[in-house]
């Protein structure tokens, strides 16, 4: 009882593996999720023509339930059969493994999930450039600032409170990823991708070592919480 | 004047390029539900069937209680929207507008509470509804979704714009407090509360870890877990497999569609509980 749980975590390689993976699944999903939702607000802010087809459309993978899109890449990440190879070899790329591919298996993972969330953070983005006051990009055109500048000096520093708010919401829910895992690879290929609440799951629901589970629990819970108090932190200056 | 087209055509450009890899996906999901079995499995591939296939989506129809899993989840997230709609407003509304000893505590409690991902609290949860005997029904999907305190924050932040001289005039027109809630309170949170309802009701309806652990039966399945698991056992059908996928997400998207201004307005209003 007791302690003899947390001891555990440290002699278990699958979790220890699952606390490394989900660390690296999450610093590349926020990273690359954060630049491309904020480059294609940025775009989309400033066009007039067709702004809501844009928006809806690149929205629309953000709404339809993850285990479908999971199911769906899962397909198109098939090895013989699936999309993905298919266009790769256009260019003249071999085949890959993907799903079923040791070192491939976590950056499909992320990609799909990229390719889920861009949308939705798309569209916060948009709502805190709408919030910067037009005067200041008038005073700044006034003043012959080129575009280029005056999203550098400008907008992004404005920025700043909603990109933190996005970074340390995208990191939290990141850190909790599972469906994908459950549908797509179950934590293989070999724990490749093992991720925290996966090992909660198949601890607690398949091996029915509830205590050991709550144990991992505890650490996320460490984890997402020093986050949340990071950010509550930051927002404060 | 040529430079500013030359820019607008290369925007336009790189845009398209993302409403492609955005569609692509969806559109290899239907011309693959639509081809038959021997077409998608030959080589070399093409994309768009030579002859149109319904054998999949009969399949489908035929094996998997669509009905029964869409049902499930309808009940379970519309119960679900009606009463964090009605309590959390409420509460949100006892935290904006009345004064009671040890308010502040208690808002902050709440909000404490919301630091606790529902992961965390995933085993100590499954062991309280095992102990009532609710696993395996509804209910079990039902009562943790009542209400929340996110939601109760945003209601909050909502009413505190409610001018409090509307409410004083009411009180001396001898209002009682309920009154002022539903007839003055609520009719001016609408726009939250709509996007309060769409989020709920999409948050409710991707559920999947819990519903997972606590329901057994089939025929109490939501429809995300009896999609994991019938691509589970389809698992080299990949026809049928994407076929369920397609059924089980058009009327979503159908209702996205209809509904696309109040869905993007609240993602900018709550969209930041999580993805």
């Amino acid at each position: 009882m007791g302690l003899d749980n947390y001891l555990m975590i440290f002699s278990d390689a699958v979790v220890r593996k699952a606390l490394l993976n989900t660390v690296y699944y999450v610093v590349f999903m926020v990273f690359i999720v954060t630049v491309l939702s904020l480059i294609a607000a940025l775009i989309i802010n400033r066009i007039t023509l067709l702004v809501s087809f844009y928006k809806v459309v690149y929205f629309l993978p953000a709404i339809v339930s993850l285990v479908a899109i999971s199911q769906l890449w899962m397909w198109m990440y098939n090895p013989r059969y699936g999309l993905i190879n298919h266009i790769l070899s256009f260019f003249k790329i071999p085949a890959q493994s993907w799903l079923l591919d040791e070192k491939l298996a976590m950056p499909s993972v992320i990609i799909m999930s990229v390719w889920k969330s861009v949308g939705f953070f798309m569209i916060i983005f948009l709502a805190g450039l709408k919030n910067i006051p037009e005067e200041y990009y008038e005073a700044a055109k006034i003043d012959g600032a080129s575009s280029f500048q005056i999203t550098r000096k400008i907008t992004l520093p404005l920025l700043k409170p909603i990109a933190l708010v996005v970074i340390v919401t995208a990191t939290i829910s990141s850190f909790l990823v599972f469906t994908q895992v459950f549908v797509m690879t179950q934590g293989g290929p070999i724990d490749a991708t093992q991720v925290i609440v996966y090992q909660i799951y198949v601890q607690g629901f398949l091996y029915f070592k509830m205590g050991y589970a709550s144990a991992i629990a505890y650490v996320l819970f460490m984890i997402v919480l020093s986050l949340t108090l990071l950010q509550l932190r930051i927002l404060r200056e | 004047m040529k430079k500013r087209l030359m820019r607008g055509l290369i925007i336009h450009l790189l845009m398209m390029i993302g409403i492609v890899v955005s569609l692509f996906p969806f559109f290899w999901l239907v011309m693959t539900a639509f081809k038959p079995s021997t077409e998608i499995f030959s080589y070399p591939m093409h994309i768009i069937p030579k002859k149109f296939a319904l054998e999949h989506i009969k399949e489908v129809l035929s094996v998997m209680p669509l009905g029964i899993y869409y049902l499930n989840s309808s009940v379970v997230a519309s119960v679900r929207v009606c009463s964090i709609l009605f309590f959390c407003s409420l509460t949100g509304f006892v935290f904006a507008k009345l004064r009671f000893p040890g308010r502040e505590i208690f808002f902050i409690i709440i909000l404490a509470t919301m630091m606790i991902p529902f992961q965390v609290r995933l085993v100590p949860l499954y062991l309280f509804f095992n102990k009532l005997g609710l696993l395996d029904t509804l209910r079990v999907l039902i009562i943790p979704g009542l209400m929340g305190p996110f939601e109760v924050f945003l209601m909050r932040q909502s009413i505190e714009f409610v001018p409090n001289e509307l409410i004083d005039a009411a009180r001396i027109d001898g209002s009682s407090t309920f009154r002022i809630f539903w007839q003055i309170v609520l009719p001016l949170s609408k726009p939250t509360l709509s996007a309060l309802a769409i989020f709920t009701f999409m948050w409710s309806w991707s559920d999947f870890l819990w519903p997972i652990i606590t329901i057994t039966s089939v025929n109490k399945r939501t429809l995300e877990m009896g999609l994991a698991f019938f691509g589970n056992q389809y698992y080299t059908e990949y026809g049928t497999m994407m076929a369920g996928v397609l059924l089980s997400i058009i009327p979503i998207v159908g209702f996205f569609l209809v509904m696309q201004k109040q869905f993007i307005r609240g993602v900018a209003l709550t969209g930041l509980k999580g993805v």
